[in-house]
């Protein structure tokens, strides 16, 4: 039939009319942005790939990062509420109101943490496919896994028994994870770690300050080891820091402030810390615009969105080593005179600290109505005018004064105080112009004094929660969020459910074969 | 000349008939059914292509043979065929055709509207004659059943309409998809004089040959092309006149009344008050300015449009040239302006082979606004209290006086605001188009298309500095902006369209008639843009990149592309006339979709039965009843990205060491690679009725139509690491309908009337969007909106009022309301129990409204009578919510105005009031979305009125001129509605704020001009 012939002919046409009857015309793909497959080729890829793990822990100013904000975690503390709607995601989980549909911080947390897990497990499941000589592939390697372990020692500290993700997963794998026991996260933790500790060096990959070394992956552990109280792991890995400060690798600045000036930053105190870059929106910190005091609008100026509380203030002794209330040098009429000096690299104390050339006072606090945080401030800043009111000070995560503590900690708890707790202990003492601790203290004494030290020391170095939470203090502790003796807060920490953050409800709605933390 | 012209045809028509023996001249005379002359009627000697058409008086003359049949054919009237025998004049009269003897266009092809079986609705050019349509797309409002139009704006330049074609039925975009002569294109910018006919495919049986893209309708626009042996007719078409926006709140603009209500504001809501006795007491003569009066002016606008088509034996050609200008209704701004020619060319080669092309340009400038901060300038000015002029003594912009700066927030004067904010949008379009048909054996005709429609866009943003001044003292006041910034886009998009289609026709014994058609398209569209900025210009009067400090610059741009690759085939087949069927088939292959899913079938099926044409009808009454059922699917691919299947690497994280940025990269997708069309399966049963010998024609249709497979954003496990939701087909939404139009024309005498109406209901309900999730827990909310399964798209979500507290006691015997607010007081809104728990909370919400309308309608009344006529098109929506809580329900929100709805405010004098008491913004207790400040958007709105006079073609002897029209129209005259805001016919809006201007009353004269 004449009329089929015709039809055939067309179809015929057609084909030949529509690039030879093949798909490729279908093919397209993104032009302004990457394709996953094919991405790693070269040492350049696997690069990027590994920069674009460290994006997970800036954020902006509304959030958005792993380390968000990190120093608020001192507003879950003694050491001081938040103003503002900003930090409701804090406030919340300090009142002892957080669920599992809090969000916030929660889910941030989780969030922002497993994206770096996947970047970083994208770097080692590729790293192997560009061709790379063993040793630049294994320092990769190592650098990848030591972002891994670094995101696993605090997820597993916030949530405890967490999903191990270690290698990529699709969507429908991601749907169906359940959670590891705390065991073996903390030896899959320790095994990432311990992989970076042999494969990097002590000066960072490509001299790239910020990248990890050695000690930074020795750093993290102990900390891990204190947090899960296994005192002699951590003793022998804070020997191995010891050993690299008697090199002269790594050592305690001379200076309390000079550990945290931004003339001063990537000392040789500092193991490992999140780097930022002023004026660059998503590349520098808002620690600046939150923390410093007013007058707000004046460039490098803040808000003074936390207050201080009376339970930091307190934590600064009398130079003679002797508490307010026990000391003779405490003068009521001049409170803040003869303190521990770490007190105003810690806090604006109006009549005594110096803001912009002049001597600060209440008035210029900003939300705070007294004093205003120092730490983190960078009293030179002039940023705020182009875009980003963000600014380059470096979030310290580890820094090696801390280690020493936990050094003099561990032996105390295991033996009692011998002379090298002393030792390490009276290092930061001596550094911060106070007396040496007395001699021949009690375990329990030497405890007591050990933890009031480290208040004093890690003022809004977001390590207090943690600690509180670790020594059982935090039910007594938290709620004490007085200024002036007058309650700012009300608030509350129940243990031992409070120890854990809940795991977010969005996740477990996903995914039902993930199980809640007791008691939410 | 003319004369000569006219010798020289006769001398031709001599010629001929000695060299043709047997031909001969007929001549003849054609009128209507009142003896009017007909002008312009085809007379063609049927199966040749010899004709003509008449002329001024309807007169004809044509060579023809003895045994020849003439065809005389008239749009809106009855093809009539004469034989020609030994008669040398033939006068016909030409009866008005029914609606049913339209021939419409339909996907690929035409039909006559009484063989169809799918839900068509058309609009024809007569329809849209000299009404001032600034933007096409508003041609459809009012006259469609099934379509629900919405202008977005009254702003000149920025008055397109969204258009709903029987609901919404998916989650992502829900445009029809529209062609222009066949090729995907904007409509916006068409110039609604060149359009000869629009379809709105409705149903699935005849939007089905489009496949994946049919889903929210189709809506194929037809422009005017030429007729072959028709002398070349100008027509001149243009109207000025001038507008502005049809409606304002009312608010409170006597300064003291302001101040007061200010003040009495803050004390409920526990402040001091803001405004001093002596300060309210100074304000007692004003100024009272009202800042909508400062703001919008009435606007000229103009428009013209000259056409010339005709055509010889085997070519014809349409071509036109068209203005628009419509002045800014915002003072300061200059409007917009657009200019467009378009050339429709067809040719015949031989008897088996034509040609012919189309070309279409238009430019079109506009200079508007760019107040965008709390939505736009009206909200802007709704910020403004009345207790200072716009304009001081000098003329300048004025600023408050410096005490009440103090006091007040410095919010800028609107008119500064409009001067800094400054926006140039530059929107170039070119459409091109040919194509080449053959018909190797009768009836099989092949034809070829090939189109290129490539569109520019530019987008200058200007932030100027305007200084304001003290109107009492004269100093310097507020400069608004401080830092002038200048900001440039542009944008590049290419779409190539290529089909081939064959189309074969047969009748088989007389009763058994066929049409086949198969085809094969392809399109392919580039999309490419950059922006770039810079800040610190040194001056007002230089918007340019190169005047800005370069350290400043910050740029961006991106590109992407899509493509389709389609099969498509129908077969129509219809007995004796009476039963009708079709079947329709498409294959698609889109880019947009991965390699696992990329090709989708699209199949239809429809059925007609003329029942009228059944021996058994004896009906004198009803002349013509068609029942028809469709059944089919359709697709729908627009999906907001064109690579939701790929898994993508971000190379926007980047890092820091040591103070040096670095690059990185990361997967910030994880793209779904099973990702598929959006499936829309709709079922129509339908009829068509003519009665009263044609003059009452209706037409109704049922419908049901179920989209699924909707794409929707999943969030990811956390633990996958990537944050960016995953689309995937998960959802489906029902919407369920019926459709009315009804016609009516009637001869009394000489005064024709004609009356025409339309009604739609839709109801659409969400079937599911997860379906892990059950019942309620199965939503999402977006902005104000919430999407739930069982209730209709787009819900409004809140609290639901139950009245207002009178006392403290009523407040204690109440359900716990102190979780709203911190509490409730005397005078604040008592919250509906909704879960009886004793408390009110976040679970007491319900779904309170919708915005989407449930009711559509249109009806038009029109009557002539000896060259008068007067036409009314009214328009309007039923069932339709919005929370208005932008600004009219949140008094001095940022130190803003008030509405003067909140004269009616609870006060314990005013217990009955109709709003609670007054507080600053939202007041605690009122600050969630609630029953109370629902806004019923419905409304009814004469959209046109025209009038218009036909002059006498015997008063033009000079024969030039053919006819001439004069009319007068007004737009958007009158509405009727309970609305609070700005304008009723706004667009969906999920947050607060109210962007859009007002829709325009436009009252506009001109002439239409045929020679």
């Amino acid at each position: 039939m004449s009329l089929l012939k015709n039809i055939s002919l067309l179809l015929l046409i057609i084909c030949l009319s529509t690039t030879a009857c093949n798909d490729d015309f279908l093919e397209k793909t993104p032009t302004d942005r990457g394709s996953v497959d094919g991405f790693f080729e070269t040492e350049e890829d696997v690069t990027r790939a590994l920069n674009g793990v460290y994006d997970v822990f800036q954020g902006s100013i509304w959030g958005g990062g792993f380390y968000w904000m990190h120093q608020n975690f001192d507003i879950l503390t003694d050491n001081g509420v938040g103003c503002c709607p900003w930090e409701q995601q804090y406030t919340t989980i300090a009142k002892g109101e957080h669920s599992p549909t809090t969000g916030g911080i929660i889910n941030t947390k989780w969030d922002f943490g497993y994206e770096g897990i996947f970047r970083s497990n994208s770097v080692i499941e590729n790293v192997g496919n560009v061709g790379l000589p063993a040793d630049r592939q294994n320092e990769i390697l190592a650098e990848a896994r030591f972002l891994r372990g670094l995101i696993y020692q605090e997820l597993t500290n916030l949530f405890g028994e967490v999903p191990l993700v270690l290698n990529v997963l699709t969507r429908d794998e991601g749907l169906e994870v359940s959670r590891a026991s705390k065991a073996e996260v903390l030896a899959a933790i320790y095994e990432d770690l311990d992989f970076a500790e042999a494969n990097l060096g002590t000066s960072p990959p490509n001299g790239d300050i910020g990248r990890p070394t050695s000690q930074a992956a020795i750093a993290v552990k102990a900390r891990l080891r204190m947090y899960n109280n296994d005192f002699s792991g951590a003793i022998s890995e804070i020997r191995k820091l010891m050993s690299l400060a008697d090199q002269g690798v790594i050592g305690l600045e001379s200076d309390y402030g000079e550990v945290f000036n931004p003339e001063n930053e990537n000392n040789l105190e500092v193991l490992f810390d999140i780097q930022f870059t002023g004026g660059t929106q998503g590349e520098g910190n808002f620690m600046q615009v939150a923390l410093a005091p007013g007058p707000e609008g004046s460039p490098g100026n803040g808000w003074g969105s936390i207050t201080p509380l009376d339970g930091l203030a307190d934590a600064y002794k009398m130079t003679d080593g002797l508490s307010i209330n026990e000391s003779p040098m405490f003068n009521a009429d001049d409170p803040y005179a003869n303190r521990d000096p770490r007190m105003f690299g810690n806090l604006f104390v109006p009549g005594k600290s110096t803001w912009r050339g002049e001597v600060y006072d209440a008035s210029l606090s900003g939300f705070s109505p007294f004093f205003a945080v120092r730490k983190w401030v960078d009293p030179n800043a002039t940023i705020g005018e182009d875009g980003c009111s963000c600014n380059e000070t470096n979030l310290i995560l580890f820094r090696y004064g801390d280690m020493l503590m936990y050094f003099a900690e561990a032996i105390n708890e295991m033996t009692g105080p011998t002379d090298e707790a002393y030792a390490a202990v009276n290092q930061l003492r001596a550094r911060a112009g106070m007396p040496d601790f007395p001699a021949g203290l009690s375990q329990e004494e030497f405890r007591q004094l050990l933890r009031e030290e480290r208040h004093a020391e890690f003022a809004w170095e977001g390590t207090r929660y943690f600690d509180l939470i670790r020594w059982n203090m935090a039910s007594e502790t938290v709620p004490d969020a007085t200024l002036f003796g007058e309650l700012r807060d009300v608030r509350s920490f129940q243990a031992p459910k409070h120890n854990l953050w809940p795991i977010p409800q969005k996740e477990i709605d996903l995914n039902p074969n993930l199980t809640q933390n007791p008691g939410y | 000349m003319k004369n000569y012209l006219r010798w020289a045809s006769v001398c031709l028509c001599i010629t001929f008939a000695v060299a043709l023996n047997g031909q001969r001249t007929i001549t003849g005379k054609l009128i209507d059914k009142n003896d009017t002359p007909l002008i312009g009627v085809n007379v063609l000697v049927k199966g040749t292509t010899n004709g003509t058409i008449t002329d001024i008086d309807g007169s004809y003359s044509i060579e023809a043979e003895d045994g020849d049949v003439l065809v005389y054919s008239y749009t809106g009237f009855i093809t009539q065929e004469m034989a020609v025998g030994s008669q040398s004049v033939i006068d016909i009269s030409l009866a008005e055709g029914s609606v049913l003897d339209e021939v419409v266009v339909v996907g690929y092809s035409t039909q006559k509207k009484a063989n169809l079986t799918g839900a068509v609705g058309t609009v024809s050019a007569d329809e849209l004659a000299a009404r001032p349509l600034t933007n096409a797309s508003q041609s459809l409002q009012g006259k469609v059943s099934g379509v629900w139009i919405n202008q977005n704006s009254g702003e000149p330049g920025q008055d397109g309409a969204t258009i709903r074609i029987r609901g919404i039925g998916t989650l992502n975009n829900a445009d029809p998809l529209i062609l222009v002569d066949g090729i995907e294109a904007p409509f916006g910018n068409l110039d609604p004089n060149d359009i000869e006919s629009i379809t709105v495919l409705k149903d699935a049986a005849s939007a089905s040959i489009y496949g994946s893209r049919a889903a929210n309708g189709v809506v194929l626009v037809t422009t005017k092309r030429g007729s072959v042996n028709q002398k070349p007719t100008f027509t001149y078409t243009g109207y000025l006149g001038s507008g502005q926006v049809n409606s304002v709140p009312e608010y409170i603009w006597d300064s003291q009344e302001f101040m007061q209500l200010r003040n009495e504001a803050d004390i409920n809501s526990g402040r001091p008050p803001l405004y001093p006795d002596e300060v309210v007491a100074r304000f007692a003569n004003g100024p009272n300015t009202n800042w909508f009066d400062e703001t919008f002016i009435n606007a000229p606008i103009q428009q013209h449009s000259l056409s010339i088509g005709g055509g010889s034996g085997s070519t014809n050609f349409h071509i036109s040239v068209g203005y628009l200008n419509q002045a800014g209704v915002v003072r300061f701004t200059k409007g917009t302006e657009r200019y467009n020619a378009r050339i429709n060319l067809d040719t015949k080669v031989n008897d088996k082979f034509g040609i012919g092309g189309s070309f279409y340009f238009s430019r079109q400038e506009s200079d508007l606004d760019n107040v965008d901060q709390d939505g736009g300038v009206l909200a802007r000015a709704t910020r403004l209290g009345p207790n200072f002029p716009a304009l001081d003594d000098q003329g300048r912009i004025a600023d408050r006086d410096r005490e009440l700066n103090s006091i007040e927030l410095s919010t800028p004067n609107i008119l500064a605001e409009i001067q800094a904010l400054n926006r140039i949008l530059d929107d170039n379009r070119l459409l091109g188009s040919f194509y080449a048909e053959y018909e190797p054996i009768t009836n099989l005709k092949v034809r070829g298309t090939f189109g290129a429609n490539y569109q520019t866009n530019d987008d200058d943003f200007f932030n100027r500095r305007i200084q304001t001044y003290d109107w009492q003292t004269g100093e310097e006041g507020l400069a608004w902006l401080e830092n002038r910034a200048f900001s440039q886009y542009h944008d590049e998009r290419l779409n190539i369209t290529s089909w081939l289609q064959a189309t074969y026709e047969k009748t088989m014994d007389e009763v058994h008639n066929f049409k086949f058609l198969v085809g094969a398209n392809q399109e392919s569209s580039n999309f490419n843009f950059f922006q770039a900025e810079r800040t610190e210009i040194p001056s007002n009067s230089l918007p340019a990149l190169s005047a800005g400090n370069p350290e400043t610059s910050t740029n961006n741009g991106g590109a992407t592309s899509w493509a389709l690759r389609s099969f498509f085939g129908r077969v129509n087949y219809s007995f004796d006339n009476k039963y009708l069927f079709e079947a329709n088939i498409r294959r698609d292959g889109s880019s947009r979709f991965g390699s696992n899913n990329r090709w989708g079938t699209f199949p239809s099926f429809s059925a007609g039965w003329i029942v009228s044409e059944e021996e058994f009808w004896g009906s004198s009454i009803v002349d013509f009843l068609k029942i028809r059922a469709s059944w089919g699917q359709l697709g729908n691919q627009n999906l907001g990205s064109d690579f939701p299947f790929a898994a993508s690497i971000s190379f926007d994280p980047s890092y820091t060491f040591g103070g040096t940025i670095v690059g990185g990269a990361a997967q910030t997708s994880l793209g779904n690679p099973d990702i598929r069309w959006e499936t829309t399966t709709q079922t129509d049963i339908g009829f068509n009725l003519s009665m009263l010998d044609g003059r009452l024609s209706v037409e109704g249709d049922y419908f049901v139509r179920n989209a699924s497979d909707i794409l929707f954003n999943q969030n990811n496990p956390g633990v996958t690491g990537v944050r960016t939701p995953t689309t995937v087909n998960i959802a489906e939404v029902k919407n369920t309908g019926w459709e009315l139009y009804a016609n009516y024309r009637a001869q009394v005498g000489n005064l024709g009337l004609e009356f025409g109406g339309n009604l739609t209901n839709v109801v659409s309900e969400v079937q599911q969007i997860d379906p892990a999730l059950t019942g309620d827990a199965d939503r999402v909310f977006d902005g104000a909106f919430i999407i739930q399964r069982g209730q209709p798209i787009n819900a409004l979500f809140g609290l639901n009022v139950l009245g207002i507290f009178q006392n403290q006691a009523e407040i204690e015997a109440a359900p716990d309301q102190s979780a709203i607010g911190g509490g409730p007081s005397p005078g604040d809104f008592q919250y509906e129990d909704i879960n009886g728990d004793g408390a009110i909370t976040v679970d007491d919400r319900i779904v309170l409204g919708q915005d989407n309308p449930t009711w559509i309608y249109g009806f038009n009344f029109g009557a002539d009578i000896k060259g008068f006529d007067i036409n009314f098109l009214f328009q309007g929506v039923g069932d339709a919510q919005i929370f208005e809580t932008g600004r009219i329900f949140a008094p001095f929100q940022n130190s803003g105005g008030v509405a003067a709805i909140w004269r009616d405010r609870w006060t314990p004098e005013n217990p009955d009031a109709t709003l609670p008491r007054i507080a600053i913004s939202q007041g605690p207790n009122y600050a969630v979305n609630n029953s109370g400040f629902i806004s019923d958007r419905s409304y009814l709105r004469l959209k046109n009125l025209q009038i218009g006079y036909n002059l006498n073609s015997d008063l033009f002897e000079n024969n030039f001129i053919q006819s001439l029209r004069v009319f007068v129209n007004g737009t958007n005259l009158w509405t009727s509605t309970d609305f609070v805001g700005f304008d009723p016919e706004r667009p969906p809006q999920n947050t607060n704020g109210f962007s859009g201007y007002p829709q325009l009353r436009l009252w506009t004269g001109g002439l239409t001009l045929k020679f």
